[in-house]
């Protein structure tokens, strides 16, 4: 009997060597970034899964990172995010902005080998403009009248109105130019794009792979492959990047982003053009009176909420933050807070005890929402203004904000290079969003109009400062500020260049040393 | 044939089957609920706020496409009736059915749950003898107090100050590489499952070690304890063979309640260490509001816990030989 239960013991202690051995010898292992090759892969870690894989229906940011390196818009944008030529040069207007002619580059392919010419160009466009493909882009091409292809190298666009924003709506991802003999339910799983890298593979929820493209328009991309890699928790993305397991990630709070600075790993500031905002709804009982507005604004000090929320990681803005049209912060009624100014607004709305509000506070969505909503709460407090948070899980804020269902929001926004794709849904009478935004006017529907009627720089930005003088005067929302992206790489990444909103357009022609 | 059927009603067997398919009826139907008093629905969750520029004409196709503009109760039906066929559902973002999902996610959870108890059995009943081998001793405050310790510490916690500290000052991350499967790759996949299996086996170790304790001190104290003891037996013979043959049972009850314990811990667990386990399927699936992945996913894990605690029940049987008289 004492033999047996001996020979366990010695088992047992024999068994747990074996575990700790293999555990010290998987340990020892290498899993580090030794294993790549100089031309790749190189593994970009994104936060979500691409689910999206056709680019005219994709709107979550991983799936659009993706997909810009598997396809390629008519238009390009420059450093500072102006159009530029792409698989098309920059078209020519006629004299009524009616009609653009675009040019095509010789010898464009897919990645399949067939031809990309005008009638892919023109399927696509007819495509996007099909309500059946509920594109996201649509409205930003909603006053195209027709697309033609009079030759394989040239596409004629003819517009029912002038709109100077239509070259910007070319540029981004969810414009693409598909192949047209291609049906879309093949592409949804395996996209076939003239992009500078080739859809390989898709692990779901795990990884996707694209291999260089060599037939692509622009030059011999930097790497032979490139994989996307699936990493959800933060820290674990910071502990992979400084690891070396992965090679480069975008980040957008900034405790995480420093948190992944190290030797090996540098990390770039970028600006964003999306604005953070607190949204009032004039339609509503309680911000009806432009009085009751201005209180709030003068009661507010952004830079205060630049300091606590974002940690000092932005700049104090106004409406229109991209950088050809960007709004003068300054120019609104109360340009620092102003408590006394506040309170004889108050006053001047027969309100001088102040009043109470509710804002909407999404959680999950950004990681200074509630930050941003308690600065404020106690910065309204200081001139009578109460204001009660109500937070909202990320699915019920959507809700609520899309039904136009709050008097009052925190928000994060998205805004683009043309003020007109960012604001004319909102403050047009007839905008999508305008029940969201409460309020328009028919001044602003005239601004809007003059400002895509022309593709004059200079004559544009009269116009949308006006816009912006409208809403800051009228307090219809409080823009508080832009926020910063974090590009991670680690040393062996060269080439990549960090442009505004963390665009991924130098992907390209990055390599690895 | 009426006997037969009255000893069937009346068979413990026949009884814990039909308990187990009425939890699985209630747990699929809790799910179904549960799913459709959250706001929002794959449309939102797909397109978030450029839903807004979607036409009601597209925003009814789309509801239509997804089956979200049936009734409630045609919508539970028709998923349970593709449950009886063995349709799962369709992931629309996978791009793949809900059936092959779980056949690729299934196994790397399982993987993750058996070393988990495996890890948590080595740790817990010899961490509870050594305690109750001399209770109130030095051995045995320490061995309540690092159980205490455990118990306090979420697993989202351990797991991520383990990873950032081997990953930052080790440069040790074979999480950050993509998962190998055990049958591809086994030596990554053990370097892959070995955190993720030690968060979650340390953490329900503990309960098992203050169960194994209070059971042994408990079958200490018994009559045929002091017998064997004045025969003569052998004091680790009679720790093995008398005190904790008869602890087994409230340790296997506790390790199969445990397992539930597990699988919910694996949804944490394998998102810090990005598993592709069925337990990020279920959180992927609630944040993409993907019904059918989560309804069939979250009804293979109540089939799994099921099937566990029948497991158990059979277990005590050989444990006990007693028990199946009751």
């Amino acid at each position: 009997m004492l033999t047996r239960h001996r020979r366990t013991t010695r088992s047992l202690i024999a068994a747990g060597a074996s575990v700790a051995a293999l555990a010290t010898a998987t340990a020892c292992s290498d899993t580090g970034a030794s294993a790549k090759g100089a031309n790749g892969p190189l593994v970009f870690g994104i936060s979500a899964d691409a689910t999206q894989l056709l680019p005219w229906t994709a709107t979550a940011v991983q799936s659009q990172q993706v997909l810009g390196q598997v396809y390629s818009s008519l238009l390009n944008q420059d450093s500072h995010l102006a159009p530029v030529a792409g698989l098309a040069d920059l078209p020519a207007v006629s004299k009524d902005g009616l009609t653009y002619t675009f040019a095509l580059k010789s010898g464009l392919t897919f990645t399949d080998g067939s031809t990309l010419d005008s009638t892919d160009v023109k399927y696509s466009i007819d495509k996007i403009l099909d309500p059946d493909t509920n594109a996201v882009a649509r409205t930003s091409l909603s006053a195209v009248k027709s697309v033609s292809a009079p030759d394989a190298r040239h596409v004629v666009i003819e517009l029912r109105t002038p709109d100077a924003s239509l070259v910007s709506a070319l540029t981004v991802v969810n414009t693409a130019i598909l192949p047209s003999g291609k049906p879309l339910d093949s592409l949804k799983t395996k996209p076939v794009g003239s992009g500078p890298y080739a859809f390989e593979s898709r692990t779901p929820n795990q990884s996707i792979t694209l291999v260089r493209n060599a037939g692509y328009y622009r030059g011999r991309p930097g790497l032979s492959s490139l994989e996307f890699r699936v990493i959800q928790d933060e820290n674990s993305m910071v502990s992979a990047l400084r690891s070396g397991t992965i090679d480069m990630a975008v980040f957008d709070d900034y405790v995480t982003a420093r948190t992944a600075k190290s030797a090996d790993v540098t990390t770039h500031t970028v600006d964003q053009l999306d604005y953070h905002a607190l949204q009032l709804r004039p339609d509503s009982s309680v911000f009806k009176d432009t009085d009751v507005r201005l209180a709030v604004q003068c009661a507010i000090d952004r830079e205060q909420v630049v300091k606590t929320a974002a940690l000092g990681q932005g700049d104090v803005a106004g409406p229109i933050t991209s950088p050809a049209y960007a709004s003068d912060p300054d120019a609104r009624p109360c340009p620092t807070r102003d408590v006394n100014a506040a309170k004889k607004y108050l006053a001047d709305a027969g309100k001088p005890g102040g009043f109470t509000f509710t804002a909407i506070v999404p959680q999950g969505l950004y990681s200074s929402a509630a930050d941003e909503a308690q600065n404020i709460q106690a910065q309204l407090a200081g001139a009578g203004i109460t204001m009660k948070i109500e937070t909202l899980d990320s699915s019920a804020y959507v809700d609520r904000w899309l039904a136009g269902d709050f008097d009052a929001a925190v928000a994060l926004n998205g805004a683009g290079p043309d003020p007109a794709t960012t604001y004319t849904r909102y403050f047009t009478s007839d905008g999508n969003f305008n029940k969201v935004a409460g309020y328009r006017s028919a001044n602003l529907d005239k601004l809007f109009a003059e400002g895509i009627a022309t593709t004059d720089t200079a004559a544009r930005k009269a116009a949308y400062q006006k816009i912006s003088r409208e809403l800051e005067d009228k307090a219809v929302w409080i823009w508080l500020y832009t926020g910063r992206s974090y590009i991670a790489t680690n040393t062996r990444v060269q080439g990549f260049q960090p442009i505004t909103d963390a665009s991924l357009q130098s992907l390209w022609e990055t390599k690895l040393v | 044939m009426k006997s037969t059927l009255l000893f069937l009603q009346g068979h413990p067997v026949t009884r814990r089957v039909g308990e187990a398919l009425l939890t699985l009826l209630g747990v699929s139907v809790l799910t179904f609920a549960l799913l459709r008093v959250l706001p929002g629905d794959q449309v939102t969750a797909s397109y978030g706020i450029d839903a807004g520029d979607l036409s009601k004409t597209q925003l009814a196709q789309l509801h239509a496409y997804y089956g979200l503009d049936k009734p409630l109760a045609e919508q539970f039906l028709s998923w349970l009736n593709g449950v009886f066929s063995g349709n799962l559902g369709f992931s629309s973002n996978a791009g793949q059915s809900v059936a092959d999902m779980t056949a690729q996610a299934l196994p790397v959870t399982l993987e993750l749950a058996v070393l988990s108890i495996v890890l948590a059995l080595v740790i817990g009943i010899p961490g509870g003898m050594i305690a109750a081998s001399r209770p109130g001793a030095l051995r045995d405050n320490a061995a309540q107090t690092a159980s205490l310790l455990v118990l306090s510490a979420p697993v989202f916690l351990t797991g991520s100050v383990l990873a950032s500290v081997l990953a930052n000052s080790f440069g040790w991350n074979p999480n950050g590489e993509t998962y190998a499967r055990l049958t591809e790759d086994p030596l990554m996949n053990i370097q892959q499952m070995l955190l993720p299996a030690l968060v979650l086996g340390v953490s329900i170790a503990s309960p098992i070690m203050q169960t194994t304790r209070t059971a042994i001190l408990d079958i200490r104290g018994e009559d045929y304890i002091r017998t064997a003891r004045a025969k003569g037996v052998p004091e680790r013979a009679l720790q093995v063979r008398h005190v904790l043959r008869n602890a087994l049972i409230p340790i296997v009850t506790i390790s199969g309640l445990q397992f539930g314990f597990l699988l919910g811990g694996a949804v944490v667990v394998e998102q810090i260490f990005s598993l592709p386990g069925i337990g990020r399927q279920v959180l992927l699936g609630m944040e993409q509001k993907e019904y059918s992945v989560v309804q069939s996913t979250v009804l293979v894990i109540a089939v799994l816990f099921v099937l566990v605690n029948l497991l158990t029940d059979l277990v005590y049987r050989m444990v006990d030989p007693r028990v199946w008289s009751r």
